[in-house]
């Protein structure tokens, strides 16, 4: 028999059968429930790991001591620290000629990798976020908020002008970094070199009486990773009294994601039990239309790959279905969320259990064809041993 | 000349472990040409033989000849190509592809036909329905038909690859006397045309068209004539 004809008689076959409704219908929920349990934990991993090791305010330490100026030299060489930078150096939130804020940070000068076009120098550039807010940060993140975040890249090359005790001083943007991986949640921080912070700092302090950079200042230490936190904080803490200037509790933070993991697991876990149980209680042969079938002469061999076509094509119509409402509400979703709120957590959707759910549909359907083929009780055909599936 | 014929056939059934001889030990000749009606009382084992003759159901012993062969020892393959070239089947309960239009439905036994290419098919098809009266009604799914249509339909797809023996399992069942008369004359008409026509049948008008009327009872034919 012909290819073509295999296919007709899968097609006819399929849409002969109301069972099949149920069983699409089944297996849309489940690749639905795996796809969005997945997609969920995958949001919610990305926006925990993100804030914990994005934001640079969790990777910093507060150093000080009460009796002796802090050796910096000696913080600097401990394992798995980025910077150390005086709190008098560390920010400064200025204003601009057109009334716009921007929080500025003092970075070593290859800190902050850059998107789009160059490092720091000590030149008198700074760089900024690729999302890009000029304001101070609002209470709440409402729509007004979104409307005046700009795409950071328009920026490059523009040149800002800080107005600071009556000074104006010219600063370039030479290039854009990625807010989620230095400043996570914050839209109005650009970072300049530590020399110009220092300057920067000196102009703000001119006129001020009684106030200067003191050399002898608590110090903060960047980490590179916030794991390591703690164990950098027990170290200097020998010598220093340390604290964190945001706390962040990462043992919470796993805790969370493992809880997350395991209800996802289990998710899964049910979604293939069920899957399984129905769709081999489900996928049964039509007892008379084989009856009339072997009786026109078809070998149990066509039957049989007929059979296996139909509920391939039943897995993949679901699944096509399934992937249309993804979609749909994937849209839905991110445009209801871009237009009301944004709390820096993205939607993502997980791809991998995409094809995970793609490939778990079919397994389970070829494997209950099998078992049902193989049931003889539900099957017409007695002969079937004669045959090779 | 011989079509098909039982040697000593028997077929049966444990019910809760109570042995039913379903078929109890008949031998008899069918013959081409020829009209036979099946005749007999709920559970005779009616069904059970015209299953066995037409390869669809296995025999416990005694043999089948179809056209002299000794068909009851064949392998599964052959038995196929016997049922799709040499035997047509027509059931009471049609059972016709739903989603499939009537062509479509006489098309089927052709599919697994090598001799026809698909225009053929559906040439053959459509000349076939034409045949039982339903040329206006090709490209109708079985739902838009009546009863008697659709059992026409199914008698067109029994007759889809020529097959030289009819068997049909109560093909009137569902039928009122004008559709049952109109599809009695359609096989009488093929006996004529020298094929073997086995019909089972409650309905005692069958004897007016058929040459021979075989009575069952448990499993055995009492009387023939
Ligand atoms: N699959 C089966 N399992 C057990 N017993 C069966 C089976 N098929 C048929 N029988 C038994 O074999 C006997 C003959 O059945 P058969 O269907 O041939 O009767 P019939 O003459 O066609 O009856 P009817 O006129 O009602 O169609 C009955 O007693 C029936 O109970
Ligand atoms: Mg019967």
């Amino acid at each position: 028999m012909r290819g073509k004809s295999y296919l007709f008689l899968a097609f006819k076959s399929f849409f002969h059968k109301k069972i099949n409704i149920i069983n699409a219908f089944l297996l849309i929920i489940c690749t639905l429930l795996i796809i969005f349990s997945c997609s969920f934990f995958k949001t919610f991993y990305t926006f925990l790991s993100n804030s914990s090791t994005g934001n640079l305010s969790y990777r910093t330490l507060r150093v000080s001591s009460d009796y002796s100026v802090i050796d910096k030299k000696w913080l600097e060489e401990i394992d798995g620290v980025s910077y150390v930078i005086s709190e008098d150096e560390y920010r400064l939130t200025v204003k601009t000629n057109n009334d716009e804020y921007i929080n500025l940070y003092g970075v070593p000068n290859d800190f902050i990798k850059v998107n789009k076009g160059e490092l720091l120098t000590d030149d008198e550039v700074i760089i900024c976020p690729e999302t890009f807010y000029l304001g101070l940060e609002p209470e709440n993140y409402n729509k007004e908020f979104v409307s005046k975040l700009h795409d950071g890249s328009n920026y490059l090359g523009e040149i800002f002008t800080f107005i600071i005790n009556e000074h104006e001083l010219d600063y370039t943007v030479v290039g854009i970094f990625d807010n989620d991986k230095y400043t996570y949640g914050e839209y109005n921080t650009c970072f300049t070199s530590i020399t110009n912070m220092h300057k920067l700092i000196e102009t703000e302090l001119e006129n001020c009486e009684g106030c200067y950079i003191s050399e002898d200042s608590n110090v903060y230490v960047i980490v590179d990773h916030v794991n390591d936190k703690d164990e950098i904080a027990k170290k200097i803490g020998s010598k220093y009294s340390v604290d964190e200037i945001i706390q962040i509790n990462t043992p919470t933070i796993t805790f969370i994601l493992s809880t997350f993991l395991a209800v996802t697991a289990i998710i899964l876990i049910f979604v293939f039990i069920i899957l399984f149980i129905l769709t081999k209680k489900f996928m049964t042969y039509n007892k008379e239309s084989n009856l009339i079938y072997k009786a026109m002469g078809y070998s149990n061999k066509v039957l049989v790959r007929v059979n296996y076509l139909e509920n391939l094509i039943l897995v993949v119509f679901s699944f096509i279905i399934s992937m249309i409402i993804v979609i749909i509400i994937y849209f839905i979703l991110l445009n209801k969320y871009n237009a009301d709120i944004k709390t820096g957590i993205n939607i993502y959707i997980s791809y991998l259990s995409i094809f995970g759910s793609f490939t778990a549909c079919l397994l389970i359907s070829l494997l209950s064809t099998r078992f049902a083929l193989k049931d003889k009780k539900k099957s017409i055909i007695e002969e079937l041993d004669d045959c090779e599936i | 000349m011989e079509a098909i014929s039982v040697d000593k056939l028997c077929r049966d059934y444990y019910l809760k472990n109570e042995l039913i001889h379903a078929i109890n030990n008949i031998s008899y000749t069918f013959e081409y040409g020829k009209f036979y009606a099946i005749m007999g009382h709920s559970g005779s084992g009616k069904s059970t033989l015209i299953q066995c003759m037409g390869l669809l159901d296995k025999v416990d012993s005694g043999k089948i000849y179809i056209d002299g062969e000794n068909v009851s020892s064949l392998k599964e393959h052959s038995k196929n190509e016997i049922r799709n070239k040499k035997i047509g089947f027509i059931f009471q309960d049609y059972y016709l592809n739903n989603t499939m239009k009537a062509y479509e439905n006489v098309m089927l036994p052709m599919l697994i036909n090598d001799k026809y290419n698909k225009t053929d098919m559906k040439k053959r098809a459509k000349e076939l329905l034409k045949l039982v009266g339903l040329e206006d009604r090709v490209n109708h799914y079985p739902k838009e038909l009546s009863g008697g249509e659709q059992q026409r339909v199914a008698i067109a797809r029994a007759l889809a690859n020529s097959p030289s023996i009819i068997l049909a399992d109560e093909p009137t069942g569902n039928l009122d006397e004008f559709t049952e008369k109109y599809v009695l004359e359609k096989l009488r008409k093929l006996a004529d045309e020298g094929n073997c026509v086995i019909v089972v049948s409650h309905n005692p008008v069958i004897v007016e068209y058929a040459d021979y009327v075989l009575k069952m009872k448990s499993g055995r034919f009492i009387y023939e004539g």
